[in-house]
């Protein structure tokens, strides 16, 4: 690099210090918009497809597998319906099968999901971390009406051990459809960072004898009566979460079921269902990157004019350049290196841009899924993107430099006006 | 370029120089035609030349900023009219400097910045010897001062350092009085002469104004000098 060019370029960017701060933060937003499109896409994608806590495959009623990966994994949607308690007892038997956790849901506590389960789901947990109560609290008594709730449940709502909370009816919380039921809080949940973080766990039996329910294990309508133990045909569950032996299990488990069974669906892997779905809204992304490409020409297209627009007001600098001897390439190099400058410093900002978007994302899914996105997490978007500015940044920068190596000296020397 | 450097070897020589404008329309209008000039090393000389004389013309062609259609210009012995463009920007960095009559300071740089850039296509930056030269000039105490914080007669004097910060064999002045009133343009021409003298550059200077070229040894006449002024033909 010529001597002073760098000497060149910041006394410019200075001089003309409106511009130059509007084309950073143009740049700055492109940058930001690309890297935030992408690293949201590889890590929701990641986050969705790899968030199953440990749970290889989920049994549920025949219909779509999504909906019930959704509904069982995701806590989003609707459950698609009920299986027979056998079908749990079989699979639970099954060899290929590690542990099977039955899910009971349709009830809520202020907005947030219940589900009965049984006390496996926190000792045999599979996933990472295990799934454990934090000091004061202890796990549901199977025949008591004790919860326990995940950490953002407590967060929201308050409740600790010894409060009370009443279920509703139904998803989300409407007035009058409260069931009387009152259940005793008895744990709070270490956070995991997942869905589970925003459930309130109660034992399977107490969802079959809450009032209002009815059972339909049989086809017929069943109510629990009040020290009557239920018979087995009468009871059922919404879905049974699965760790399997090996994949093999998992083959076998699809051929018997999807395959020749008519009574259940068997999502597995879990991962796969959410890899279609990302697939079908890929499109979704295809348009956010078109987006974002066309701020990034838009930022390109706003360097060059801002450079272009000042070439005519610099031409006696140049030529007082040249006149103490800087060479047309020393000139005009340094306005290729002031568009880098100006896309390098852009890019900087864009960095910020970046965390700020990804902040509120962050913030979005995990208040819609509890899903954490991994926001720090490297991705090569966020070294590719801001290489990629720069260099278009330089070629941006060649129209104004063309200009500036075509400077008349001589006359230019003298003021214009 | 270093032939013929020897201390008596003369610093410019300018041999049957033509040079010609060509307007748009395919006129021709000649401007300079002069069969011999010459400056000895550190020698001070005047050049009386009225405006439209072809004076900056000329400056231009010895500076190499200009090419001329005939004729050979030597620096220090060397034919710059045989060097390319890039070459006689290197060969301006490092052998000539140049004083304007509109000063010609960069704006967004300060005193001793715009010295720095004399400096820093040559022989390269030193920012002591740049600042020992503003204080040289009077300028000590305005270093980092922006050309428009300063009167102009300070800025004549930022720029006639800035001629003399690539330690120049020759120094081209172009007028440098003309925008100055009396008083502070007789300053600026003794500095002028007191610094190329003590950094043993040689001097060409321009002007019409008496009062300049009275203080010089040598004066030429631009006029007797330059033969397309003394065809009545092509007087403009």
């Amino acid at each position: 690099m010529r001597p002073g060019l760098m000497l060149i370029v910041r006394r410019s960017l200075r001089q003309h210090a409106l511009s130059t701060s509007v084309t950073v933060v143009s740049v700055a937003l492109a940058c930001g918009l690309v890297m935030a499109v992408f690293a949201i896409k590889r890590q929701s994608y990641d986050a969705f497809t790899g968030g199953a806590q440990g749970f290889d495959a989920v049994l549920g009623a025949r219909g779509s597998q999504l909906q019930l990966v959704l509904n069982a994994v995701f806590h989003l949607e609707t459950s698609p319906g009920n299986i027979p308690w056998q079908l749990y007892e079989s699979v639970e038997e099954d060899p290929g099968v590690e542990l099977a956790v039955p899910y009971a849901v349709g009830d809520s506590y202020e907005g947030f999901r219940i589900i009965g389960t049984t006390t496996d789901l926190f000792t045999r947990f599979p996933g990472e971390g295990g799934l454990t109560v934090t000091s004061g609290g202890r796990l549901f008594t199977a025949d008591a009406k004790e919860a326990v709730v995940g950490s953002v449940v407590a967060q929201r709502t308050g409740v600790r051990a010894g409060d009370h909370l009443e279920p509703s009816h139904g998803l989300a919380d409407v007035e009058g459809k409260a069931h009387d039921d009152e259940y005793t809080v008895v744990g709070v949940l270490a956070p995991t960072n997942s869905p589970l973080d925003r459930l309130v766990f109660i034992p399977i039996e107490g969802v079959f004898r809450m009032s209002g329910h009815v059972l339909r294990g049989t086809g017929r309508n069943y109510r629990p009566e009040e020290g009557v133990e239920i018979p087995d045909e009468h009871r059922e569950v919404s879905a049974v979460m699965l760790k399997l032996a090996d994949p093999q299990a998992g083959m076998f488990l699809d051929q018997a079921i999807n395959r020749q069974g008519t009574r259940a669906t068997l999502a597995w892997p879990i991962g796969r269902s959410m890899a279609d779905l990302f697939e079908k809204i890929g499109w979704v992304n295809q348009v956010l990157e078109l987006v974002a490409y066309f701020v990034v020409v838009v930022a390109a297209g706003t360097i060059l004019a801002s450079l272009y627009n000042t070439m005519h007001e610099r031409r006696r600098e140049f030529a007082i350049l040249r006149a103490l001897g800087a060479r047309r390439r020393t000139v005009s190099s340094a306005i290729v290196l002031e568009a880098t400058t100006i896309t390098a410093l852009g890019a900087l900002v864009g960095y910020a841009v970046y965390a700020v978007i990804l902040g509120v994302a962050f913030v979005i899914v995990r208040e819609q899924t509890g899903v954490v996105l991994q926001v720090f997490k490297p991705d090569q978007a966020l070294w590719l993107t801001p290489l990629g500015m720069v260099v278009l940044g330089a070629l941006a920068g060649l129209l104004p430099a063309i200009k500036a190596y075509r400077t008349d000296v001589a006359g230019n020397l003298t003021p214009t006006s | 370029m270093t032939a013929a450097a020897g201390g008596d070897a003369p610093v410019l020589r300018v041999e049957s120089l033509t040079k010609a404008y060509r307007a748009p329309d395919g006129e021709v209008t000649p401007v300079l035609d002069i069969p011999s000039f010459e400056l000895g090393a550190g020698e001070q000389v005047a050049l009386r030349g009225a405006s439209g004389s072809g004076k900056t013309t000329l400056l231009h062609i010895i500076a190499g900023i200009l090419t001329p259609d005939h004729g050979r210009v030597l620096i220090d012995g060397t034919d710059i009219t045989a060097l390319g463009e890039a070459d006689r920007d290197a060969l301006r960095a490092e052998r000539i400097g140049y004083v304007f009559q509109t000063f010609n300071l960069l704006q967004g740089y300060s005193a001793l910045e715009n010295v720095l850039l004399g400096m820093m296509f040559g022989r390269g930056s030193d920012a002591t010897a740049a600042a020992a030269l503003l204080t040289r000039v009077g300028l000590g105490g305005r270093l980092h001062y922006l050309p428009r914080q300063l009167s102009v007669g300070q800025q004549q004097r930022v720029a006639v350092a800035r001629a003399l910060a690539g330690r120049p064999r020759l120094v081209l002045a172009d007028e440098p009085t003309g925008n100055l009133d009396a008083r502070h343009g007789a300053e600026a021409l003794t500095l002028i002469r007191e610094v190329c003298h003590e950094q043993g550059a040689a001097l060409l200077l321009v002007s019409h104004d008496p009062a300049v070229l009275g203080q010089f040894d040598r004066v030429d006449d631009l006029a007797t000098l330059n033969r397309v002024l003394s065809a009545p033909a092509e007087v403009r």
